[in-house]
């Protein structure tokens, strides 16, 4: 019990991909980051945040992020957190993952 | 790189896990802090104050629960869990504080005697035998006695099976008398052939083995003699000096050359029941070839060859050995993997023993789970609060088998002095004809095994209760239960099958247990054709002392004088051998008359003297006791 169960009908492994592309992007806390991956898919895809601090724990935990303290703009105290050269490579290795996938099901389903 | 990356996440992992509670507590900021700018967007869209947290909170959801999910990310959740269940047991243990040392009490006494049967298997029957490779030991017997020395040279030098052949020869128990030194004694020795520790693989602790000169009984030095490890602990205190001393053993100097190991348990291995002192050279001349039938041998195999290719080549080779030396005794090889040899004639009989615990555990089992089961009658109340509360039926179930468990380990506490007392009782059971008894003790094979007793325990018995707790907890829930509901119905329903299965295998275990007091019992009255009821032994060997027969025969006959003056003593005699006592045959035959070889008539001949048959409580079928001397030739037959 308590470990990874999907919450959306996403890909496993998708969320995790999305958080660290949008790290790509800079120092970002949590909200931060659930609010960037709301907008930048146009209102599709909401990022529960049952989902999205397990996602950070286990990313931070595999080496592939980094978090540290700091102040949010309206002088509070955050977490940031931050891609690292691990992440980076794994989330390259991830993408074309992806890609491959997505393009399979593409062809199936006869979109390309 | 790989490993750095995987030691670069345990010790991630390792920090999380040591500084937990400051990790919580971070986590929890973190998405406080989430929840704050998610109510202060809301705000911005007009939004009042209040209302904004209220959504915030409603759309974050439950935070406890939020973060414990991101917990489980780094810190194995059972852990924690476990960990909570844990104290909450002991806490559950103290409040019912009877219930625990029943439980305890029973399942220590099941555990214990579990273990200490596993003891006595693990030693007989799975431990390898103390030797070098003991899997490729065969045991070569003359059916089942002994082998003439000729016959044991012959095999040995033509067969193809073993690398080598190695033999000990009969021996009396306390035919020698170590004299000279402190206290006289009468000491053990066993006869081994030069070869035999090789073949076992075994060295003396200190000294050496025997020299080939010594064991062609040739060389004018006096004869070489090894002890062995509890002799020289009983008798030298372990004195390292005692290698190249001479001793005087029946009259006659021996040289001691060394000193067996510990491990070396000669007794316990091939002559249960009989403490042996000492080894001597057995020499395979032709003299001792003339003794006739003396040897048992053992074979190590060569590589590859098996004990029933060695069987198939030593029928061949015993039957041309046969022909070709018709003076000789004969011999039909019966050969047997040497582990099979010692532990065969008991292992039916532990195989008993052990299903017997077996039931005994099911009775364990079945006994404590009916004790779980009424305790949880009187925790419905918690239990209902705990499902109310938000407590899942898998956690639920944990918790339960968590707590039977833990009471399971606390039994095997008890049971493992209980076992250490029984193994240490069993070992030292010098009485019984056991082979490896002595060997008994608790390893570490067996503290593996009192582990998994526990656990298998606690979760036997805490299963069956753990399954009914959600039923107990629904049906019933927080107000005072109502009878007769579906719940309670069937939970009575396993009570009884419980009380059902419980007293099926006591009658199983009572059943077994009363047939094998009964076989023992007529074992037991069995007519043993003497009284040894009110009769007393004592062994003189005045062979030693005295070299005429004359003198001797004046010995003994003050022996018996002096022995029937003494006040309470009825009557006493003489014989060479007890009843009961040593196997030796002799060959008889009518006179002039001639009998095809194997066809001898043979006869257990005892030399007794008058009052012996009175003394034994021996009763004659016919005829008349021994007069006394002279004696004409009688053969009493019992």
């Amino acid at each position: 019990m308590g470990t990874e169960k999907p919450k959306s009908d996403l890909l496993p492994g998708t969320l995790d991909m999305m958080v660290l592309k949008i790290l790509t992007r800079g120092h970002l806390h949590g909200y931060a980051i659930a609010q960037l991956i709301q907008q930048l898919s146009d209102d599709l895809l909401r990022v529960e945040e049952g989902s999205l601090y397990p996602a950070l724990q286990r990313l931070e935990l595999n080496g592939w992020i980094e978090g540290e303290w700091g102040l949010s703009a309206n002088n509070r105290r955050a977490r940031f957190y931050k891609l690292t050269a691990d992440g980076r490579q794994h989330l390259n290795a991830e993408a074309a993952r992806y890609r491959q996938v997505t393009g399979a099901v593409a062809r199936i389903m006869g979109f390309a | 790189m790989e490993f750095a990356v995987v030691w670069k996440r345990f010790r991630l992992r390792l920090r999380y896990l040591t500084r937990h509670s400051e990790r919580q507590q971070l986590l929890w900021e973190e998405m406080d802090f989430h929840l704050e700018s998610m109510a202060q967007d809301l705000v911005r869209t007009g939004m009042s104050e209040p209302d904004a947290r209220a959504a915030a909170h409603r759309k974050f959801g439950n935070m406890t629960r939020q973060s414990e999910e991101a917990r489980a990310t780094w810190i194995a959740q059972w852990i924690d869990d476990g960990w909570q269940d844990l104290k909450h047991a002991f806490r559950g243990m103290r409040r019912d504080a009877g219930f625990t040392t029943f439980v305890i009490l029973i399942a220590g006494l099941g555990i214990g005697a579990s273990s200490t049967i596993f003891s006595v298997v693990n030693a007989l029957l799975l431990r390898p035998l103390p030797f070098h490779e003991p899997d490729r030991l065969v045991w070569i017997a003359n059916q089942e006695w002994s082998t003439q020395v000729g016959f044991f040279l012959d095999l040995r030098g033509r067969n193809q099976s073993f690398s080598d052949m190695a033999g000990f020869a009969g021996y009396g128990a306390g035919d020698s008398a170590l004299t000279g030194t402190g206290e006289p004694e009468r000491l053990t020795r066993v006869p081994v052939t030069q070869n035999f520790f090789a073949l076992l693989g075994v060295q003396p602790l200190i000294g050496r083995s025997f020299t080939v000169e010594e064991c062609q009984g040739n060389s004018g030095a006096p004869p070489a003699m090894l002890l062995s490890h509890g002799f020289w602990q009983r008798r030298f205190a372990s004195d390292p000096a005692v290698v190249g001393r001479t001793l005087t053993l029946n009259n006659k100097s021996v040289l001691v050359v060394g000193v067996m190991p510990a491990s070396f348990d000669f007794a316990s291995v091939f002559a249960p029941g009989t403490p042996v002192d000492a080894f001597i050279p057995w020499p395979l001349t032709g003299e001792t070839n003339s003794h006739g039938n003396t040897m048992k041998s053992i074979g190590r195999l060569r590589p590859g060859a098996t004990a029933e290719g060695a069987q198939a080549e030593f029928t061949v080779l015993a039957k041309q050995i046969g022909i070709q030396h018709p003076e000789w005794n004969g011999m039909k090889p019966n050969l047997a993997p040497l582990n099979r040899h010692i532990s065969g004639r008991v292992s039916p009989a532990l195989m008993v023993l052990a299903s017997a615990v077996g039931v005994l555990m099911l009775i364990v089992c079945a006994n404590l789970s009916n004790l779980q089961l009424a305790r949880l009658g009187a925790r419905q109340k918690e239990i209902a609060m705990r499902v109310a509360l938000g407590a899942g039926r898998l956690r639920l179930l944990r918790q339960m088998l968590t707590e039977s468990v833990a009471l399971a380990c606390c039994g095997a506490a008890l049971g493992l002095l209980l076992a250490v007392a029984g193994t240490r009782a069993l070992a030292h059971l010098d009485a019984f004809n056991i082979p490896l008894l002595a060997s008994v003790r608790l390893d570490a094979d067996a503290l593996a095994f009192t582990l998994l007793a526990a656990v298998l325990t606690g979760v036997l018995f805490g299963l069956l209760p753990a399954l009914q707790v959600r039923s107990l907890a629904l049906g019933e829930s927080l107000k005072d239960s109502s009878r007769g509901s579906s719940g309670g119905r069937r939970h009575a329903w396993v009570r009884n099958g419980l009380v059902v299965s419980e007293i099926a295998f006591a009658c199983t275990l009572l059943v077994g247990a009363g047939l094998l007091l009964r076989s023992f019992l007529r074992v037991l009255d069995q007519n043993l054709g003497f009284q040894p009821e009110s009769a007393a032994s004592l062994r003189i060997d005045p062979t030693a002392r005295f070299s005429g027969l004359t003198q001797r025969n004046i010995y003994i006959e003050e022996v018996l004088q002096r022995t029937r003056a003494l006040p309470g003593v009825k009557s006493a005699g003489l014989a060479d051998v007890l009843p009961f006592g040593g196997d030796r045959g002799w060959q008889v035959s009518a006179k002039g008359q001639v009998y095809p070889k194997d066809q001898h008539p043979e006869a257990y001949i005892r030399v007794v003297s008058d009052g012996y048959f009175a003394s034994a409580g021996i009763r004659l079928q016919a005829g008349s006791a021994a007069a006394r001397r002279p004696c004409p030739p009688v053969a009493a037959m019992l």
